[in-house]
């Protein structure tokens, strides 16, 4: 986070202050990154949705999202919201109209605390005009990295070993400038094959054949993450639930909430197993 | 987690700048409009705002919303979350009680907000007459933003009839009241550089973001009092966040 110091100030302001955000910049460039920084910082609280709008394989729906959050007997019957929520979408290049009206309504009625968006051309979004007046003049724009700060930024890293010398990183950096999760993913993968055949340092074999495996190299982004508003911890999806291992019963086939005198899960009609001694 | 943004140092708990709406929030300069707005609703009328973004619109219609709440039965409806037509019919089973919904028979005496009303189609607005004659919507306010609001013809035109508004921007003297509303009388910022920030946008909410990131500035460099050479300094380069080292 050193090299992103100021945006990730103004990210956890705007959110302080209850403003909408765009973070805007290429792929690579740290908007992620930026965005889990905010969840370490405001997690534990039960406050804040991320959602990785790329990696929906279904429509985004803001009121599901909000209610999801509350479980089926409050969100899903009572119809009940949280309030005071902080929703981070990553990755939107388009939002419905009908989302848009979502969150302009939800962020107005203080639903939605603070919303940050990342993109990478805002001018390019495709949002309604009540939005955009929202967000107003609040835009980060993330400007590539410089060579000279990845470099050092890789040095100081992996200082205590020898294992990669100046010119891989800077050839790293090259294959794709700006890039960061790119680069590193590169240099991850060339100290790995390096490691793998028992070399004490990463040689021009190693870094081509990293680079010539790159394409393989699955994008590791998590897609909706929620954290238990009684312990801080990640839930775990459970059927159409999120669901928290320490603080919830719930039914494993469902993942609907249930209690100790249930000998069936009430929505599933699951049989839960009686343990005989 | 650290607690010292510029409203915390102030002694606000949380950003009296916010742009969110509040039903106490006057709207400076519309008061008495406001009054026959709501006037009109309690009659029960069919009524259209017009109005920028960042004018208030919003915030009117949570006035309305806190005022009839316990009366009347609030429909809000945004007439650009759907490309189809509105289904009238739906909206008023849906109203309804429960009976409502398991006869599926449709509640009268509803107050219904249309916001974003310059996105309604032609068949919505021919069929919303039809509604409000036969009592299904005791009012009916549009609120419009002004770019294009068609509303000069047809039935919808009669009923609205003398009951078109059009929510007035902030004198330069009301701007100061806005911010002092929200701030106080705070030393940081005089009524002078408030009047030149809210002549470079004219608009309300534009202004309250740009006092927010002016007084941000000065609070997190220790500045005494904001001067006028910082209104540009502060509000055009705050777009970009400049990376420290900027090398080749």
């Amino acid at each position: 986070m050193a090299d992103r110091e100021k945006e990730a100030k103004e990210v956890l302001y705007r959110i302080l202050s209850k403003n909408m955000l765009v973070i805007e910049g290429k792929p690579g460039f740290g908007k992620t990154m930026l965005l889990m920084y905010a969840v370490d910082n405001f997690k534990g609280r039960g406050k804040v949705i991320y959602v990785n709008a790329t990696k929906l394989n279904k429509k985004l729906d803001i009121e599901d999202l909000l209610r999801k959050r509350y479980g089926f007997v409050k969100g899903k019957i009572l119809g009940m919201m949280p309030k005071r929520m902080i929703l981070l979408l990553d990755n939107v290049e388009k939002l419905s109209q009908k989302n848009c009206e979502k969150i302009r309504y939800y962020f107005d009625q203080d639903y939605l605390s603070s919303v940050v968006f990342t993109c990478t051309d805002y001018d390019k979004l495709e949002i309604t005009d009540a939005l955009r007046s929202r967000i107003g003049k609040r835009i980060i724009k993330l400007e590539p990295l410089p060579k000279e700060t990845f470099t050092e930024m890789v040095v100081e890293r992996t200082e205590a070993s020898n294992i990669l010398s100046r010119e891989f990183i800077d050839k790293a950096y090259d294959t794709a400038p700006g890039n960061v999760k790119k680069a590193l993913a590169i240099l991850d993968k060339a100290c790995e094959y390096a490691v793998a055949t028992g070399k004490k340092e990463v040689d021009a074999e190693d870094f081509n054949k990293a680079v010539n495996t790159l394409p393989e190299l699955e994008e590791k982004e998590p897609n909706e993450v929620f954290y238990c508003p009684e312990c801080g911890k990640e839930l775990k999806k459970v059927g159409n639930y999120y669901r928290c291992e320490f603080c919830d019963q719930y039914c494993e086939a469902c993942g609907a909430l249930c209690t100790d005198e249930d000998k069936q899960c009430p929505e599933c009609g699951a049989i839960f197993e009686v343990e005989i001694e | 987690m650290k607690r010292d943004t510029w409203f915390n140092k102030l002694g606000f708990k949380t950003n009296p700048l916010s742009i969110k709406p509040r039903e106490d929030n006057k709207l400076l300069g519309n008061e008495e409009m406001i009054k026959r707005i709501i006037e009109g609703v309690d009659k029960g009328s069919m009524i259209l705002v017009e109005g920028d973004y960042g004018f208030g619109k919003s915030t009117l219609l949570k006035r309305i919303i806190e005022e009839f709440r316990e009366d009347f039965r609030i429909i809000y409806y945004s007439c650009n979350r759907k490309l189809g037509s509105i289904d009238y019919e739906d909206m008023l089973i849906k109203a309804g009680s429960v009976f409502h919904k398991i006869f599926r028979i449709k509640k009268k005496h509803n107050i219904l907000l249309l916001d974003e009303a310059q996105d309604m189609n032609i068949k919505d607005k021919e069929l919303l007459p039809q509604y409000f004659d036969d009592g299904f919507f005791h009012s009916v306010v549009l609120v419009t933003n002004g770019n294009k609001p068609d509303f000069k013809q047809g039935e919808i035109k009669e009923r609205i009839g003398e009951n078109h508004f059009k929510l007035k921007g902030l004198r330069d003297e009301q701007a100061v009241e806005l911010i002092r509303k929200r701030i106080g009388d705070i030393d940081l910022i005089s009524d002078g550089v408030i009047k030149k920030v809210f002549q470079r946008s004219k608009n309300p909410r534009q202004l309250l973001e740009d006092v927010e990131d002016l007084l941000r500035d000065a609070v997190e460099n220790n500045k005494d009092e904001i001067k006028e050479e910082d209104i540009s300094s502060v509000l055009d380069s705050g777009k970009k966040v400049q990376p420290e080292i900027q090398e080749d």
